[in-house]
């Protein structure tokens, strides 16, 4: 009798505390942000144009980066694994750098970067903000689904196992 | 009665079990991240204080927020006016060794950092000062270069006996 009163204590709380921890770590982060998806335009740095409306029918995992943010390079191995396993579940990464260009190419180069990538500071600083981040810190990811509504929000850089987690839930196994 | 049937509240007790272990799996956010709510704002992290003259030179100090770094090499000082002003090289303590596997092995700075800033004559009017600083929290997230423009008042003249 006890002990399962202990355990179904142990278990109400533990139940509660991931309530509560889902409600600290989760949605208060982006408060006031909208679920459907600012409009954005960018330019890569080949000089094409994507935007949200461009990119329609696709997920997006529009990615905020730098040259100057260690834990956004570490970051993007995995990004351009993602980019190649998931490519035919409809997945389009893009990485909005809040950077120089002559910083950025050397890294596409260097990371094999397989995406597009832009380079253009304060146009992703408005993004980045619009998409509900006002810290401006990074890295900073936005998945969006084919209907242009955000799914998940993530600050912080993630691991391979992380980023594998996300795309799995929200477009199935690659 | 219900409570007489051990089978049974062993059965409740592990559908509550899961029933927790389903809340924390359904979290998709629940990996320890760093909360945009918990983050300070870029000043509030690298709090650059006025910035004084003392002893003929420019006296720079930042409060570094407990979880924030800067880093020493992208601290740059210069003025932008009057024109001809000489600020020398600025003079920063030892900081703290940090191996990045990006930026190599470098410096940074935590807590209470004062720098100084030696000028070329001393300077007969106000000066504008332009600091750039960049740092990153403990958290797993870096802030974007920040340029603070500051006056600073000319030194009193010294008067003698």
């Amino acid at each position: 009798m006890r002990k399962f009163i202990v355990i179904a204590v142990f278990a109400i709380v533990a139940g509660v505390g991931g309530a509560f921890s889902y409600w600290y770590f989760s949605a208060p982060q982006m408060e006031g942000a909208s679920d459907v998806a600012p409009a954005f335009s960018l330019t890569t740095l080949d000089g094409k144009t994507v935007s949200l409306q461009s990119l329609h029918g696709h997920w997006v995992l529009l990615n905020f980066w730098a040259s100057w943010c260690a834990p956004c390079m570490d970051e993007v191995p995995h990004l351009v694994a993602a980019q190649s396993n998931y490519a035919g579940l409809g997945l389009q990464i893009v990485g909005a750098a809040l950077d120089e260009a002559k910083a950025i190419e050397p890294l596409v180069r260097r990371f094999g970067i397989n995406y597009p990538v832009t380079a253009d500071f304060a146009t992703a600083e408005a993004a980045m903000r619009a998409f509900g981040n006002d810290r401006g810190a990074l890295p900073f990811s936005v998945l969006i689904d084919p209907d242009g509504f955000i799914a998940e929000r993530v600050l912080g850089g993630m691991s391979a196992a992380q980023l594998e987690g996300l795309l799995k839930r929200h477009l199935g196994r690659s | 009665m219900f409570l007489n049937l051990p089978a049974r509240h062993h059965a409740l007790a592990c559908a509550l079990l899961v029933a927790a272990a389903a809340a924390q799996a359904s979290s998709p956010l629940l990996e320890r991240r760093p909360a945009l709510d918990a983050l300070l704002p870029a000043e509030q992290a690298f709090d650059l204080l006025p910035i004084e003259w003392r002893d003929g030179a420019l006296r720079l100090s930042w409060n570094i927020a407990p979880g924030y770094y800067l880093y020493r090499q992208r601290i740059r000082v210069e003025a932008l006016a009057p024109d001809a002003t000489g600020l020398l090289a600025i003079r920063l303590p030892a900081g703290i060794d940090h191996v990045d596997e990006h930026f190599g092995a470098v410096q940074i700075y935590r807590g209470l950092l004062e720098a100084s800033v030696p000028t070329q004559g001393t300077p007969r009017a106000a000066l504008r000062v332009r600091v750039s600083f960049q740092g990153c929290a403990d958290a797993g997230v870096c802030y974007p270069p920040r340029t603070v423009v500051q006056t600073v008042a000319a030194p009193l003249p010294t008067t003698r006996p």
